[in-house]
């Protein structure tokens, strides 16, 4: 019993040290660094598949959505599907998370992104590539994206055909291309609604928007009904957070507080002048 | 068959005593043995061999050999003519039609369908007929044979007479004509055996010289002959396009051996990379030193010992891969790769056959296996068809001949650095050169006093605009909306009374916003968000308006004041906006969505 916990013990510190070693290498590769390869490593793979435990390649996801998700994860391949409010950050920041250290980003068909909220939200703008997608080599350009990047962004302006779509999915599976997709014309691996609860922080004359409740439902494949999660988005730093434990009693309250005219502010009108 | 030998075998390319200079020192004379056509003649031979076996069942006579010079033969791989026989280019059939077009051409034509497998099992019948004449023969590729000349041309009495012996030998053993060249260096060899030359010693220079640059198409370098007819096994690190380099060149302007050899090769490595400047190295007549070998201090073999003796095709399949394994692992475990494998197998009666293959780059394991199987595949075809008997296979043992150390051929050592950006800009070019530069943009930094203008999208791989420092005062603090409108949508600002709300010269608020009110449709985003074109939506929280004096120092200065509020939209849910005043009319900057 005690060996077993020792070899076990062993195989996760064997590989955490991959992991970090592979940390290491990419970010010496994605600034410019050459590594010496001296020595092929029969294990390169098994490190990735270790991971995988025979279900494809799986991509992390922001902490606070992990409930959301089977296995906590998304696998490689797979397309998400957004709906409801707050898509953008939601689009943006599921991207982050899954692109991770070393995948490259595609985002088409959302003209008006803001990409400084793309930036915050902590998409590497050395790794991201945005596209129209309009005009007609549209299918190709879109298929050739979906083959090359690790995760395709598909805007909701994109307006696709469902034969389009679904020849996507197609090459996103064989690639190990995550498709994360605003109203898609046709079914998704798995769909997420999001709600608005409400902003925190802006008075009446007075304060700057802070915070955003959102509440996310998740359903498809892989999950039995429904789940669903509440987080903050944005934080005040613009990314994703999950609410702090003591702030959920007074969830339902909040709202109202907005909606509530507090005329005392208006007579301190504060003013920020920039010159 | 008649032996039938050029006539010009025998008369050297370039007259005169052979100058050997010292930059022709390294390249290695060769024998190049070309069988033109091959994989039409392979396909050919197949429908034949058919036939022969349908006329055996029926007991009729067999059918008469065709003749590619009367009866039209086309060659299709993937649905596209790769060969045509001369009655059929006669006819007007070319290489790249589709089968529509060679149909349409040449409508009695006889169509077959290209088999790599088959070509390359069938072409260990030359390989075995050249073997009888000189030993340690390398397949390049199916129809080319590579194999060094000064030790046979010894043994044989003279470079002339060797030809002269292989084109026998594979005339009476196979029955098919070859063709043979001879020079220094490979590519000259390759070359010199389309017309049947014999090149004089550090003469390959000169004779590659008038050559033009499509010949480099035939190159013996680049992707290798890889696994199930992919361009090479290791095609991730090697993306040398034969075509579009010899495209490039063309543009460019050289048209000929000889204008690419005449460039200094500092700057055709500097301009093209190390894949063209072997081929620049090829093109002046020289070869590229052998990477350095490794020699390791105790043999690498892996070796199998078969309980069932091989005697069905079928068979060798099953055990190449274990064997390809075996032979992996060991490289592995000394950080080396195998550029030249030989594969040899022991007989029943004793005997060894043996065949070496050449590589360009790592042998993957199922390049390995492929091999394998190839060869037992021509050892037990060539049984079969009466050639000399071999007995059933009891042994096969992999040596590798040439080692080196890993390298850049290896894969990353715990992970795949790199490779995610590669396959990245391979897609982003394709899509640019699909849909034009602007098809794909990247994200610069510049900087701006407005959403929109402080990030600015180039078309990538374009240069950068330079980043304009700032101090921007007035900077949004985070978070900022998710959505900036490149066109900002016009709204109006009401206040209780239904009076329009302005910032004042002050930077106040007239009175306290109490509706928005979205004028004009347009922006899909808005849409989207519940906030719709010609209704008024109550505004529930408002912040307090931000100045941006911009340029006031000179005439052309603009003041503007930014407001944040957040409304509710038709679908009930609480909508965050970025509003901009600007000489009293409001627009939406941004959508906090």
């Amino acid at each position: 019993m005690g060996t077993a916990l020792q070899i076990e013990d062993r195989e996760q510190r064997l590989s955490r040290a991959r992991a970090a070693l592979g940390a290491a290498e990419r970010s010496a590769a994605r600034w410019g660094g050459r590594i010496d390869r001296t020595a092929l490593q029969p294990s390169a793979r098994s490190v990735s598949e270790a991971a995988d435990d025979g279900l494809g390649t799986r991509l992390p996801v922001p902490g606070p959505l992990q409930t959301l998700f089977p296995r906590g994860s998304l696998r490689a391949g797979s397309s998400v599907a957004l709906e409801g409010a707050a898509s953008t950050s939601l689009l943006l920041s599921l991207a982050v998370a899954a692109a991770g250290e070393d995948s490259w980003c595609a985002i088409a068909g959302m003209p008006d992104l803001g990409l400084r909220s793309a930036m915050d939200a902590g998409l590497d703008p050395c790794r991201l590539a945005l596209t129209a997608a309009d005009g007609e080599q549209r299918p190709q350009v879109l298929s050739a994206l979906a083959d090359g990047v690790g995760v395709l962004v598909l805007g909701p302006d994109l307006d696709l055909a469902p034969a389009l779509w679904r020849n996507l999915l197609g090459r996103a599976r064989t690639a190990d291309t995550l498709v994360l997709a605003a109203a898609p014309p046709g079914r998704a691996d798995l769909t997420l609604r999001a709600a608005a609860q409400g902003w925190v922080g802006l008075g009446q004359g007075s304060g700057r928007l802070r915070r955003r409740r959102l509440e996310i439902t998740a359903e498809g494949r892989g999950i039995a009904g429904h789940r669903s999660a509440e987080v903050l988005l944005p934080q005040v730093d613009g990314m994703l957070a999950a609410v702090p434990a003591g702030a959920s009693a007074g969830a339902a309250a909040r709202p109202a507080a907005v909606s509530e005219r507090r005329p005392a502010m208006q007579l301190l009108p504060s003013v920020r002048r920039a010159g | 068959m008649s032996v039938h030998v050029p006539a010009d075998l025998h008369a050297p390319a370039a007259a005169g005593p052979a100058a050997v200079d010292a930059t022709t020192a390294r390249a290695t004379r060769t024998v190049a043995v070309t069988v033109p056509d091959w994989p039409l003649l392979a396909a050919l031979d197949r429908h034949q061999r058919r036939l022969e076996a349908a006329a055996g069942e029926e007991d009729a006579p067999a059918p008469a050999p065709l003749d590619l010079a009367a009866v039209p033969v086309i060659l299709l791989d993937q649905h596209r003519v790769t060969h045509a026989g001369t009655a059929a280019i006669e006819a007007g059939v070319r290489p790249g039609m589709t089968r529509r077009a060679a149909r349409a051409a040449c409508p009695e034509a006889l169509v077959l369908e290209a088999d790599r497998e088959q070509e390359t099992a069938l072409f260990e019948l030359v390989a075995a007929a050249v073997d009888t004449i000189a030993a340690g023969v390398d397949v390049l590729r199916p129809g080319v044979l590579l194999m060094s000349a000064r030790g046979p041309a010894r043994h044989q009495g003279g470079e002339g007479r060797l030809a002269e012996r292989i084109l026998d030998a594979v005339a009476e053993l196979t029955g098919w004509d070859c063709a043979v060249g001879i020079a220094d260096g490979p590519f000259a060899a390759l070359l010199a055996s389309g017309p049947g030359r014999i090149v004089h010693e550090g003469r390959s220079g000169e004779y590659l010289a008038p050559h033009p640059i499509a010949a480099l198409r035939s190159a013996p370098v680049g992707p290798g002959w890889g696994h199930r007819g992919q361009p090479s096994a290791t095609r991730d690190q090697r993306r040398l396009d034969l075509a579009e380099t010899v495209d490039l060149l063309q543009r460019l302007g050289i048209t000929t051996l000889g204008d690419l050899a005449a460039l200094p090769s500092a700057a055709v490595a500097d301009r093209f990379g190390p894949d063209v400047a072997t081929l620049h190295l090829l093109a002046r007549g020289q070869e590229p030193a052998p990477p350095a070998a490794h020699h390791p201090t105790q043999p690498l073999l892996a070796e199998t010992t078969l309980e069932t003796p091989l005697v069905r095709t079928d068979q060798a399949a099953f055990i190449a891969r274990p064997l390809a394994e075996q032979l992996h692992t060991m490289l592995v475990e000394r950080g080396l790769v195998c550029t030249r494998l030989r594969i040899v197998a022991r007989t029943e009666g004793g005997e060894e056959m043996e065949r070496t293959w050449r590589h360009d780059g790592a042998l993957t394991v199922a390049d390995v296996v492929d091999r394998i199987r190839w060869q037992c595949d021509g050892w037990i075809t060539r049984a079969r068809l009466g050639g000399p008997a071999t007995g059933a296979i009891t042994r096969i043992g992999l040596h590798p001949l040439q080692l080196a150390p890993a390298g850049e051929n290896a894969p990353a050592l715990w992970g795949s650095a790199g490779e995610a950006a590669q396959r990245a800009s391979r897609a982003l070019a394709r899509a640019q050169g699909l849909a034009g530069e602007e098809a794909v943009q990247v994200p610069a930094l510049v900087g701006g006093r407005l959403l929109a203008d402080e990030v600015a999208l180039v078309p990538w791989r374009s240069e950068k605009p330079e980043r304009r420092e700032g101090p921007w005062p007035g900077t949004l603090p985070r978070p900022v909306p998710a959505t900036v409108f490149r066109e900002r949508p016009s709204v109006r600002l009401e206040d209780a009374a239904g009076e329009p709300v302005v910032v004042t010269a002050r930077g106040l608020l007239s009175s306290a916003p109490a509706r928005l009110q979205v004028l004009a449709p347009g922006a899909s985003a808005l849409q989207r968000a519940g906030l719709r074109a010609g209704s008024g939506y109550p505004v529930l929280a408002h912040g307090a308006p931000t100045v941006l004096d911009e340029r006031w120092w000179t005439p052309g200065g603009t003041r503007a004041a930014r407001l944040q509020l957040v409304v509710r939209a038709a679908s009930a849910e609480e909508t965050a906006v970025l509003a901009l005043s600007r000489t009293g009319d409001w627009t939406l900057e941004g959508l906090y969505d």
